[in-house]
């Protein structure tokens, strides 16, 4: 287990700096994200009534959306010079390059956030964030279980063609139960629902992940082979 | 007598309804140097897929040094260069190398790094970054990279492809010293004259199956190449 971490470590660390040194994706998905905020906020009629009802939806639909455009790069990185072979022929074991994937797509999906909140709670004056440690953990459960499966369909579509739509249009309905369980959490604390059912979703959201991530890290060694 | 390290017995490979290998048998002996010639789509990378434990034959068994190359440990031992550099443009040469260190699992990753720079002549662009390199750069950084565990096998993918002559030459020189060091070569190429001025041995591929294999010591380009022709046609 050691080794594995070990490898997922300078995966993830490889992979921060080529990031960084690009400099060209956080800033086009943080504006992307933007733009689906404010889109809303003209698409709908937004008043002091309705914002709790509709922020939740709006704030995870702007997430799947900005954490998509995300995924499709954390393969291509791999594809360029093909070095997704020369790991391929390296004996590190396979889960630890998911680990790091998928570790890489959940820090990208969370700088994102903490960039996009604040700018959402000034845009309709309501703070998603009052209860903040409750929130916190429907944000990080609903952002573990979408980049584990987003990992893996990232992986799978990186050599198709037109992997742009394939990977939307893969992954996108199996994050429906995910977008369902996470927004009503939200939707529970900015709306002053029963803790109850905020418990119930959470421990949803918790199993979601659970399930995924084991079966996602067992099926990437295979995905790993056809790349 | 030398023992044989790769062994490929009866390997087919098919992708859906298409055969990229029928059966293909061969035996390379420990410090050969085999040159594998054939038109696009004779089966030459799917075979070195094979042997470097990237893909799994449909049938048949594939051996490197006793063991299945998909063996992480067997894996350790055996070094691609392909036309692709397997290099991260956004990484320097120096970062490149530790990286690949750090995957192979060595210890002093940093003093590997910097010997294997200085013995491909990069070691005064060490922290440059690969994406301002010339393809004879990335090619020569693409040769460090292989031999980062110090591999016993070396397998080559159309290494020659987008050099210019002199660094096609300067390759070529760096592919002799490793088999000076017996290290077992396997290379693919369309380059006739370069791959038989390298090789000890030489085999055609042809739809998937071997059409010849000879030992080529001392051959010149010309005769192979007739032999070539007449095995695959013009």
């Amino acid at each position: 287990m050691n080794e594995i971490l070990r490898t997922a470590h300078a995966l993830l660390i490889k992979d921060m700096k080529t990031e960084f040194r690009s400099r060209e994706f956080l800033g086009h998905t943080f504006m992307f994200a933007l733009l689906v905020i404010v889109i809303f906020n003209f698409a709908f009629k937004i008043n002091p009534q309705n914002t709790p009802e509709l922020a939740s939806g709006i704030l995870w639909i702007a997430f799947l959306f900005a954490g998509t455009l995300g995924l499709g790069r954390s393969f291509l990185i791999e594809k360029e010079n093909d070095c997704i072979q020369g790991l391929g022929l390296s004996p590190v074991d396979r889960t630890a390059i998911f680990i790091a994937k998928f570790l890489g797509n959940l820090l990208f999906l969370v700088i994102i956030q903490v960039m996009t909140i604040p700018v959402f709670i000034v845009l309709y004056n309501l703070n998603v964030m009052e209860h903040f440690t409750l929130q916190t953990a429907v944000f990080l459960l609903g952002d573990i279980g979408f980049m584990t499966l987003g990992t893996l369909i990232a992986a799978m579509s990186v050599n198709l063609k037109a992997r742009e739509i394939l990977l939307p249009v893969l992954l996108l309905p199996l994050l429906v139960p995910l977008l369902i369980f996470a927004a009503s959490a939200t939707s529970i604390l900015l709306t002053g629902g029963e803790p109850d059912a905020y418990m119930g979703r959470l421990k949803l959201l918790a199993a979601y992940d659970v399930i995924f991530f084991v079966v996602s890290a067992l099926v990437f060694e295979y995905i790993m082979d056809e790349l | 007598m030398q023992a044989t390290s790769i062994i490929c017995q009866k390997v087919g490979k098919k992708y859906g309804d298409f055969v990229a290998l029928r059966g293909v048998d061969l035996a390379v002996n420990e410090g050969d140097f085999l040159a594998i010639f054939g038109p696009n789509g004779a089966g030459k990378t799917t075979l070195l897929k094979i042997l470097c434990g990237i893909s799994r034959p449909t049938s048949g068994t594939a051996t490197v040094g006793e063991s299945d190359a998909h063996d992480p440990e067997m894996r350790k031992r055996i070094g691609v260069i392909s036309h692709k550099s397997y290099l991260y443009d956004n990484l320097t040469a120096f970062e490149n190398l530790v990286f690949y260190a750090e995957m192979y699992g060595i210890e002093n990753r940093e003093a590997r790094a910097t010997e294997l720079l200085e013995s491909v002549e990069l070691d005064l662009r060490k922290n440059d970054l690969v994406r301002n390199f010339s393809r004879g750069m990335i090619q020569r950084l693409s040769i460090a990279r292989a031999l980062v565990a110090d591999p016993g096998f070396i397998f080559l993918d159309e290494p020659f492809t987008g050099l210019d002559h002199h660094s096609a030459v300067m390759f070529q020189k760096l592919l002799s010293g490793l088999h000076r060091q017996k290290k077992t070569v396997l290379m693919i190429t369309h380059d006739i004259p370069l791959g038989i001025a390298a090789a000890t041995r030489a085999m055609i591929l042809k739809g998937g199956r071997k059409v010849h294999d000879e030992r080529v010591n001392g051959m010149d380009a010309a005769t192979f190449l007739n032999i070539y022709f007449d095995k695959v046609g013009t």
